[in-house]
């Protein structure tokens, strides 16, 4: 009996059946998906980095809890991202180890240094806005699993990029050294925010294929010209100018033109080159080789009281 | 490297007195009392939950999928196609087995009730007899019922009090202009 999986599988996508662990999927569905989740884990663990910098620094309780609350946010989200990336056959030890070997990519945004308390609004309205444009439509994405982690995300999201905005807003309102505090933060945060949507659509050569396979929703260009538009009206509210100066409605498009994006700078910082690159990694692997002994007596510990329970059901 | 790999625990979240639980993810710890306070955290920041269930993932035995069941012979019947999912449970006499049914894909596994049954095949014909009455696309895990772990009833105020207070985790704690509210 000759029965097409792939048939199957292509009918699912069709009647937006979602895709889960064990059903057939093809083997390049099945390794685009798991480098995506794992990327996308990633991102979220180092992102913890440039935010933690300014944990004991935050300017008063209020904001204190709030930006520890988003960096346990995000440690959250990486662990749910990882057991979706699980469920495609990788193990964690090896996702980690990918990680810290320099295999595996993350967003490159988190290579870029937060130099002042500003930058903790410019990342809470620019980057985790241009993130919850990207993940939106992830809550629809075709594999089940991802799908699921999603939609915890996003729901938990929202508060972060608020957050944010109340500090620019605070920011923006405050004496004149702040508000020029608050506009350099965008002036450096801008442009790599609108590269966090990735290269440009005829350089993207495995969105095609994404898309047909509805893992990806809407196209990196699509996404980000979406990012700038919202984002122009919240910019004028704070009485701050975005960096660039090509910004133009453009009437016929109904959507506003912007300037070049200078991807040589994005592929340097993908390259390893970014000015926080070696930094955000030492620091990820120094995280994990200081916590092995942790992780031993743990399990030391947890193999004790096993055997006792043994010992006390005997 | 894989030898070191803490277990991996299935995490089920009662969201609310009188409801199902629910599955909601899964993650690594040594024990089942390190599972339950790290689910607690991991999943339940803002009162997710009043109850945790946590099962080592490879006690979880699952139905094939339904276009597939003529496809493979034997069954493997572990609930992600990861290669340490082969573990079955030693002793199978007429034993308690709690059943969890995703009804559609793309939705979570949710807790549905128990049965008894001698073995694993036994007790997912059983379910899916009994809970699923033979729907299409429906996935079944079931699991020995010894093999759940949850958290003790006295700790509930401990473990799921506190978020109640956190009130900045919540988007309207932050009062932004009205034209954002979209944001």
């Amino acid at each position: 009996m000759e029965i097409n999986l792939e048939k199957l599988f292509d009918e699912k996508l069709e009647n937006e059946i979602k895709i889960e662990p064990k059903d057939w999927m093809p083997e390049k569905y099945r390794k685009t998906l798991l480098r995506q989740i794992s990327q996308h884990a990633h991102s979220e663990i180092v992102g913890m980095l440039p935010e933690g910098n300014w944990i004991t620094r935050a300017p008063n309780l209020r904001r204190k809890v709030a930006l520890l609350a988003k960096v346990q946010d995000e440690a959250g989200h990486g662990l749910y991202l990882y057991s979706a990336a699980e469920t495609l056959g990788m193990s964690r030890d090896e996702m980690f180890n990918d990680l810290h070997s320099g295999k595996a990519k993350y967003s490159s945004i988190f290579n870029y240094p937060t130099l002042t308390w500003a930058d903790m609004g410019a990342i809470g309205w620019l980057v985790d806005g241009a993130a919850i444009m990207n993940q939106v439509p992830l809550c629809r994405t075709s594999y089940g699993p991802y799908a699921r982690a999603m939609v915890r995300v996003c729901k938990e999201e929202s508060f972060h990029q608020r957050q944010g905005y109340e500090i620019m807003l605070t920011l923006s309102k405050g004496t004149p050294e702040q508000k020029a505090m608050a506009q350099d933060a965008l002036n450096r945060w801008w442009w790599p925010s609108i590269m966090m949507f990735g290269p440009n659509d005829d350089n993207s050569p495995n969105t095609a294929q994404s898309m047909k396979w509805k893992i990806k929703r809407f196209s990196n260009d699509e996404l980000r010209q979406k990012f700038i538009d919202v984002t122009i009206p919240q910019a004028e509210l704070l009485g701050l100018t975005i960096p660039d100066k090509d910004l133009k409605w453009n009437e016929e498009r109904g959507h506003n033109d912007f300037g070049t994006i200078n991807w040589d700078e994005f592929n340097q910082v993908v390259a390893g080159n970014g000015p926080c690159n070696k930094q955000r990694l030492k620091a990820r692997v120094d995280a994990w080789n200081k916590g092995e002994w942790v992780r031993e007596a743990a399990t030391a510990f947890a193999e004790k009281r096993s055997k006792r329970k043994n010992t006390q059901a005997a | 490297m894989n030898q070191k790999e803490w277990p991996l625990w299935e995490v089920f979240i009662r969201s609310k007195q009188g409801l199902n639980h629910k599955h909601v993810g899964s993650l690594h710890a040594v024990d089942y009392d390190m599972a339950i306070e790290n689910a607690r955290d991991v999943y339940t920041r803002r009162m997710e939950g009043v109850s945790i269930w946590v099962i080592e993932s490879n006690q979880i035995h699952t139905s094939e999928p339904n276009d597939q069941v003529a496809l493979f012979e034997s069954a493997n019947q572990k609930i992600y196609k990861h290669p340490t999912f082969y573990n079955l449970p030693e002793e199978l006499n007429h034993t308690m087995w709690e059943v969890f049914i995703q009804s559609k894909q793309g939705l979570n596994h949710k807790h549905v009730g128990s049965l008894y049954a001698v073995d694993v095949d036994m007790a997912i014909e059983t379910a899916r007899d009994g809970y699923t009455r033979s729907i299409e696309g429906v996935s079944i895990w079931v699991v020995q019922s010894n093999q759940i772990h949850a958290n003790e009833p006295d700790e509930q105020d401990a473990l799921f009090e506190p978020a109640q207070d956190k009130t900045y985790r919540h988007p309207t704690f932050y009062i932004l202009p009205l034209e954002l509210n979209h944001m």
